[in-house]
């Protein structure tokens, strides 16, 4: 008994992170590792899995399927995430402005952010719908006859990035935290100096908050590649697959077609791709991204 | 002088103006889907759109519960978001604590790995974690959807350490001497001081929760255990195309309605930057 409450002081440290610990051994290493190996066999789930070595790769690598996924879902990611980062900085600074109800106006532009996924998808269904939804609608307002947003394959794409800006309120208020985390005497001294409202938009905002701006760029591409719901919602990865996002594509295999052992592939090349993005990314930012020194801000 | 003052007025009509619009493009999805699930199925085909309609049809969102059973889906999306938020306020308070007030000489190693698993994408954890769940039994069960919690969550570990971190460690050494054993420190000295951190948790934990749909999608089988938000896509489905539209759009708003009574409840913490602090970095 002693014995036992000597080792738990002795190892305090890990017996208060044994939760995540065991979480992490659980939950993530060790599926990890079992998916990699159930990606080189062939497996329905109900009878025991077949080892069939790299097949299941070169199924992947043959299938046209994969790559027009893999291009709608890069075409989508690569598109929303710098609109979606350009639109909130605009609309963060315009939000930082001292005008009246500013609260008002903050708390509109997050209400978007707020809603289910699922919600999302079924509202905006009824939005694009091309006779009776409110787009369309208010298009026709304008004289413009709008497309049919989901069923016709060259508006499918631009449907959906028009939908995910609308819930963009999460970085626009990170975006206004950053903002207003910038030292005043920064601006007051470069006006002094004369500096334009331009000069000092991208000699200082930008910079201040080019942390921020890493950080909802990481996340963007990593949720974007990831993009599920839309497509099982609203459209199934139609029309003519134009928008078979990568993720539904891997739900697929997994749930529909029993191919666990393809799924777990397809999940690894998706992973490999993640990754080499977001090298891209942090190499980039490298030299761009300014951190300002204060204490204890450090992570470790 | 005078000519700056005019400037300035300008400018902030000018900024009005672009919020506004902005704003109310913001908000048009929600009346439209308001407006929309008080209508009888046939009147939402009218051409104009007509935004207020004729006779308020509350009945579409009494039938969800008369008809539909959304009275027993909205329970089981409370019991589950109460199970995670109860795991992850427990757990992550004990690991929070270890990484903040515990030495150890790997301790900066474990927490860059912990940082890492945060970039991990869920997709390739995903379907592993589905083929271990279906091996313990659980495929069919809620457990999957909350026992994941009581392992804590990265992103929150990260939070709460770095709000543990601001409290004076001049403190935690006093209640040392004294005799305070650590969990009693973690209890009334360190989660008193971080409420902030853990109202922000709470929050975040229940819209992600209650707003989730691949978990309950993949995991639940029974009609009886479902949660709002894949009750909401078989509603949609189950009579797809005709009448659907105003009963899926009621079952739409009552889905948002926890989610902005959170929020609203919760605003001053989430906005008060607690998040960005460390997040920055």
């Amino acid at each position: 008994m002693l014995k036992i409450k000597v080792f738990l002081k002795k190892n305090k440290f890990f017996v208060f992170i044994a939760p995540w610990l065991l979480g992490f051994l659980a939950f993530t290493l060790i599926p990890m590792v079992s998916s990699l190996v159930i990606s080189f066999t062939e497996w329905n789930i109900l009878t025991p899995p077949n080892y069939v070595g790299f097949a299941n790769y070169q199924s992947v690598f043959n299938d046209p399927l994969f790559y027009k996924s893999l291009r709608v879902t890069l075409v989508y990611t690569l598109v929303s995430v710098p609109i979606h980062v350009c639109l909130s900085i605009l609309i963060a600074l315009l939000l930082n402005s001292e005008i009246k109800c500013i609260n008002l106006y903050r708390t509109i532009y997050y209400l978007p952010a707020v809603v289910s996924g699922v919600v999302v998808s079924l509202l905006w269904s009824w939005i694009f719908n091309s006779e009776f939804g409110l787009l369309n609608n208010l298009l026709l307002k304008f004289g413009i006859e709008g497309p049919r947003w989901l069923s016709d394959e060259k508006w499918i794409m631009p449907a959906m990035i028009v939908m995910s800006v609308w819930g963009i309120g999460g970085s626009i208020i990170m975006y206004l935290s950053g903002l207003q985390g910038i030292p005043k005497y920064l601006y007051e001294s470069a006006k002094l100096d004369g500096a334009s409202w331009w000069t000092r938009l991208i000699k200082i905002t930008i910079p201040s908050m080019s942390p921020v701006i890493l950080f909802t760029t990481l996340t963007g591409v990593i949720g974007g590649l990831q993009t599920f719901t839309q497509a099982y919602v609203m459209t199934n990865g139609g029309p003519n697959n134009e928008s078979l996002f990568y993720a539904f594509y891997v739900y697929k295999h997994a749930f529909v077609w029993k191919q666990m052992g393809k799924a777990c592939a397809l999940a690894w090349v998706l992973f490999i791709v993640i990754f080499i993005l977001t090298i891209i990314i942090l190499k980039i930012s490298k030299s761009k991204v300014y951190y300002e020194s204060r204490e204890g801000g450090d992570i470790l | 002088m005078m000519g700056m003052t005019m400037k300035r007025k300008c400018l902030q009509i000018f900024t009005y103006i672009i919020i506004s619009i902005g704003a109310i493009l913001m908000l048009l999805p929600f009346v439209w889907m308001i407006s929309t699930s008080l209508k009888e199925p046939l009147t939402v085909y009218e051409i104009p759109i007509r935004w207020i309609p004729e006779v308020f049809k509350v009945e579409n969102y009494k039938r969800l519960f008369t008809d539909y059973n959304f009275g027993l889906y909205i329970f089981n999306s409370i019991k589950i978001c109460i199970l995670n938020i109860l795991g992850n306020v427990i757990s992550c308070s004990l690991v929070a604590y270890g990484f903040s007030f515990c030495k150890h000489r790997y301790k900066n190693k474990i927490f860059v790995l912990l940082l890492a698993t945060m970039m991990l994408p869920g997709v390739v954890t995903f379907f592993p974690q589905f083929i271990l769940f279906n091996y313990m039994g659980w495929y069919g069960t809620t457990l999957p959807l909350w026992v994941p919690a009581f392992t804590g969550s990265a992103f929150y570990i990260f939070l709460l350490r770095q709000f543990f971190l601001t409290i004076p460690s001049e403190l935690i050494d006093a209640a040392k001497m004294d005799g305070c054993s650590d969990i009693k420190i973690l209890f009334n000295i360190v989660l008193p001081m971080s409420k902030p951190a853990l109202m922000v948790i709470v929050i975040y934990n229940f819209m992600a929760v209650w707003n989730d749909f691949f978990g309950p999608l993949i995991y639940i089988i029974k009609e009886e255990q479902r949660t709002v938000a894949v009750a909401l896509n078989y509603l949609k489905s189950t009579y797809e195309g005709t009448s659907s539209i105003p009963i899926t759009m009621a079952a739409s708003v009552l889905l948002i309605i926890p989610s902005l009574l959170i929020y609203f409840f919760g605003q001053s913490y989430v906005s008060r930057g607690i998040v960005f602090k460390g997040v920055e970095k």
